[in-house]
This record gives C-alpha cells, structure tokens and sequence, in this order.
C-alpha cells in the first residue's frame, strides 16, 4: 500500500462516490414525500445517458431502428448534458403520472406503485433496446472538446492518474449536490417541499399545491439520475440498455446505508460505497459488484436505520 | 349579517357511522361561533369537510358565496380558510419561523422560480414574508425562538405556533380545533382572550371547537351543538344554556 495508491485509490473513490451520491438523491427525494422508491430511477439513469450521447454524437448506434438516423446539430458536452438531463427530469415527471399518481388517485396502496414503477422501468428499457439497439455506446474520446484526457502527477515517486472525465464527474456532481441542499434548506420553494416531505395533508392545508410539488420532485430526481447516468456513461461508457440495472441497485444500497429519506444520508453513503470500491485491492477486482452490498450488510449490523437515518417512525 | 361561511346539508359517513348527518351551520363576517359536542360527535370530521380533508356524501360548503365543495384543500386554503389540528402538526423538522413561512407561501405573487434563482424581486418579496411572520410569531409571543425547531416547544406554545402559522394563510375564516386542549384554566383563560383579540384585530370569523363550555359560553356570539353527527342545536349561548336537547345529551352535570 503505497501513498500513490492511497491518493489514487481516494481520488477515485471521491469521483465515483459523488455520482453515486447525486443518483441517489434521486430515489431519497422521491422516498422523502411519498415513502416508496421509484423503481423506474434506474431506468430514467439510462435514458439520460443516452439522450446525452445522442444529442452530444448526433447518431444512434448500428442496430436499433434508429440505426442511420443522425441529428442535424450536435451539441458541445456541457449543454448536451444540461439538455439530456431536462429531459431526463421530463420523464421522471412522465414516470409520476403513469405509474404514481393514477394509483394515488385511487388511494391504493404505496406498495403498488412499487411495481408499476417496475412496470414503467421495463417499458423504457424495452423501448431504449427497440430505438437505439442493444449495443455498448462508448463516448467519443475527444468528447471534453480540447482537454486533455488525464492529469497525471506524482506522489513519492509514483505516479498518480486523474483522468479529466472523473475530475468531471466530480466537479459536476459537487454543485449538484451543493445547488440541492441549498434549494432545500434556504429557498421557499425548498420549504414548502420539506412541509409536503412531512405531512402532505396539512401541507395542501396550508395552500401548498401538493401534486406539483410531487411533480416537481419527481423532476428533479429524474435530472439527478438522468445526469448521473450522463457522468458514469462518459466515464465507463454506456453497456447498453440494461446499463441502469446495476446502478440501480447500487443506489437502493446507497440510500439504505445512509438513512432511508435522509439526504445528507444519501451524500455519505454514496461516498462511502464509492470509496469502498475504490479501495478494493486490485487482486480482489472481481469482487467489485458485492461491497455497495458487504458494506450495507455490515453498517444495517450495527445501526439498522442506516449511517445518518432516523429510527423508522409510523407516519400519522 | 351576511354568511361568509356556510354550511348547508352536509352529511358523511364512514362505513355504516354516520359521522354527519344534514348539518347546516353558517358563520357569519366577524362572529365567533362554538362548536360543542360530546367524543365522536363528529366535530372534526365536519372541519375535515370544511377544509376539503375530506369530502362530504352530499351537501355544499360555501366560502364567501362561492362554492367550495370538493376543491383541493390548497385551493380552499388560498380562499381563506385556515385551520388548526385536535392533535397538533407541526413540522417538527423545521424552525418556528420555517413554519409560519411555509403558509405564506399562498400570497406570494412572483413564482417560486424567482426566488429559487434568486431574482431581487423573489428576495424583497422573501424579506417581506419574512418579517410579516416574525410578527406573526411575537404575535403569540414566540418570536424570541423563531429560529429553534418547532419539535422543542412545550405543548401549549406548539398550540400558539400552530395559531400563528394558521394566520400567515391571511385567512378570513379561522377554524381552531379544541386549540385549549390540555391547558390549565389560567392558560385558557389567556387563550380565551388571545382568540377575542385576533379575532378583532384581522377582522376574522372564528368557528372554534372546545370542551370546556364555560370557554366557549363566555366567548362566543353564537354556539353550535352536535351530537352523533346530528347538530341538536345553534344560538346564543344563554338560549343554549337553556336548550332541553342540550341538557339532556350534552350539558348534563354542566349546567
Ligand atoms: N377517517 C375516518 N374513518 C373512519 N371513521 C372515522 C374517520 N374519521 C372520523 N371517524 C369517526 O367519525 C366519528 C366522529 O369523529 P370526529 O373525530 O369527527 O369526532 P369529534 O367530535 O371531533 O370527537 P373528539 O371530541 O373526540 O375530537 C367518530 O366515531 C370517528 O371514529
Ligand atoms: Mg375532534
């Protein structure tokens, strides 16, 4: 374990544990207000991913019925990021009006939604393999524009890689997550989404307009995924249209680390699973996909309410 | 006087228990209506109806000629119906202050995105909601903790936050329910002329739900009795004092 390693490992670790962190927020947000997870997150995570490709590469692979058609324009990677991540947020709303908010309207059970989320998720995929094909979709490498692709220096002799994608990932999802907990806790409208985050009824009773701020929220989660899937795709490219599966679980692992509902909660647990990760010794690589899971077994061992998490109370 | 809320034929049951039934009862500009009534009476269910929490079997709510029945509890609240709860919510979460500001939301006039992005005119409009619920809550003599979270108040200053916040609607109805409950009688004494007093000062009319008759007797222009749903009784209180119905279902040893 040399201290080279040890930057490196901290150094990917931080970067892939702050997107972890803004996909997470995702469910959190959704969890906060209606007390169920959208399973449709994971979905919406590689639909921002491919509409980011899409509108930054203009093209949509070799074997989806898209395959040929090319957008008139491409966009620099910032504002194509920024865009699939709108659209992203449209779908989440999409998400809230097919699969949540029919079944509220009824009074069904919260379980319910649980699976016509599901049920929405599949649909997505489904349609995502149909349009654009079941192949890998790797960003271009010149996708940063003239950026060089990493920053390299040296620690105690050794060398240390930053490549520019993960400082990115990292920089990106820092004003993210800074911009949200600042909408949250100092803003009206953030105030008004905590009153509805508690009780919803005494929330509409004073004159908050629930369902928008539903909608709302479900927008925001979408861009938070959507963008989420942007930053991983850049980095690790895009495994096709089940790529969100995966992350997908991760991030339900992620939100139950730190605290169900909590959003400093979801921030911790994202770093922590990321830093995990990256602190895997390199002989043991194979054994990635089970520490967001080793380590959520044994935080649940000592603290059951998760890292940052409130013991469960019955909502009244 | 004119009827700035009514209440005309509302009945709700809930399975085979008839909660409401046929209740009509208006309040007019002003006036400080008692609503009376034995455990399961059906009291709050008829502010659940009133304030769209839950919607009645048949009937109509009127606020200020309009019809209100069955409209979204936000958009009845925006017209100007406030309330309090039998059992207290606060956000227990958020700061006194957070509290009151989260109701006045209603009266906001530039969009929620001004003060997001942070707009000068989204801030002034934020800096006036602001000091307008800071008077809210010296109001009710809360303002000195207007940054501590309403979880650590003590029970009878939670029932003055949730007075304060009520108002921050600039509602022109106010429905309290039992807001004296588990106060000692020195406190509902203070109470008692808290609700004469904002009463007065936001020309308000008040529907005020209350155990303790004599609070009720002494305060109140006109008061309301139900009993298993069915209203026994609306008047003056010396003629509900003296009510044979009442007596007999109600005010028993009390009298
Ligand atoms: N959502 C509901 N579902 C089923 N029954 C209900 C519901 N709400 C109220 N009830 C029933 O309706 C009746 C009236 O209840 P309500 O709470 O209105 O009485 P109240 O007059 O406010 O009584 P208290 O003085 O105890 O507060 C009670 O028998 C209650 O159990
Ligand atoms: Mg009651």
């Amino acid at each position: 374990m040399t201290p080279a390693w040890f930057i490196q490992s901290l150094l990917n670790g931080l970067s892939i544990g702050s997107v972890y962190a803004v996909f997470a927020l995702g469910y959190t947000l959704v969890f906060s207000i209606l007390g169920i997870i959208n399973f449709a997150h994971g979905a919406v995570f590689t639909l921002g991913a491919y509409l980011t490709y899409a509108l930054a590469v203009g093209s949509f692979g070799l074997n989806g019925l898209l395959a040929g058609v090319s957008l008139p324009f491409t966009l620099p990677f910032f504002p194509a990021l920024l865009l699939g991540g709108f659209l992203a947020g449209l779908a989440g709303m999409a998400v809230e009006r097919l699969a949540f908010r029919p079944l509220r309207r009824r009074g069904a059970d919260a379980l319910l939604a649980l699976v016509s989320s599901l049920g929405v998720a599949l649909i997505l995929v489904n349609l995502i393999q149909y349009l654009a094909g079941a192949e890998i979709y790797a960003f271009p490498a010149d996708v940063f524009g003239g950026l060089p692709p990493a920053v390299i220096f040296r620690v105690a002799g050794k060398p240390v890689a930053v490549r520019t994608a993960q400082i990115i990932l990292f920089a990106v999802s820092l004003i993210m997550l800074a911009g949200l907990m600042w909408a949250i806790s100092r803003t009206r409208a953030g105030k008004a989404l905590r009153a509805v985050a508690e009780n919803t009824d005494t929330a509409a009773l004073l004159g908050i307009n629930v369902n928008l701020f539903i909608l709302g929220t479900f927008f925001l989660s979408g861009v938070l995924g959507g963008m989420a899937g942007t930053l991983i795709g850049t980095s690790y490219g895009i495994s096709g249209p089940y790529f969100g599966v995966a992350y997908g679980l991760k991030g339900l692992a992620v939100i139950v680390l730190g605290g169900l509902g909590s959003i400093p909660g979801a921030v911790l647990g994202g770093l922590v699973i990321g830093l995990g990760e990256a602190f895997l010794p390199a002989d043991m690589s194979s054994w990635k996909e089970a520490v967001p899971f080793v380590l959520l077994f044994a935080v649940l061992l000592i603290r059951p309410q998760g890292l940052l998490g409130e013991r469960m109370e019955q909502k009244v | 006087m004119s009827a700035i809320l009514s209440a005309e034929k509302i009945t709700r049951s809930f399975g085979g228990l008839l909660a409401l039934s046929d209740v009509s009862l208006e309040v007019g500009e002003g006036e400080l209506v008692g609503l009376i009534g034995p455990n399961g009476a059906g009291k709050t269910t008829f502010f659940n109806v009133l304030t769209g929490l839950t919607r009645p079997d048949a009937g109509q709510v009127r606020l200020c000629g309009q019809d209100i029945t069955g409209l979204r509890p936000d958009r009845i609240a925006a017209l100007g119906l406030a309330r309090t709860f039998q059992n207290i919510r606060l956000f227990g979460n958020m700061s006194l202050l957070d509290n009151v500001l989260v109701a006045g939301q209603v009266h906001a006039r530039c969009g929620l995105m001004a003060g997001l992005v942070g707009l000068p005119s989204g801030r002034r409009e934020e800096r006036t909601a602001r000091t307008r619920a800071i008077e809210l809550l010296s109001l009710v003599g809360l303002a000195d903790h207007a940054l501590a979270p309403a979880g650590s108040l003590s029970y009878g200053d939670r029932r003055r936050l949730e007075i304060a916040r009520a108002l921050a609607l600039g509602p022109k109805v106010l429905l309290l329910d039992e807001p004296a409950a588990g106060m000692n009688p020195a406190e509902k004494q203070g109470l008692a002329e808290f609700i004469l007093g904002i009463k007065k000062a936001f020309g308000l009319a008040v529907l005020l739900i209350e155990h303790h008759v004599p609070l009720v007797m002494g305060i109140c222009d006109r008061v309301a009795v139900l009993d298993f749903g069915q209203l026994l009784a609306v008047g003056r209180p010396e003629d509900i004092r003296k009510d044979r119905a009442v007596i007999s279902a109600y005010l028993g040893g009390t009298a």
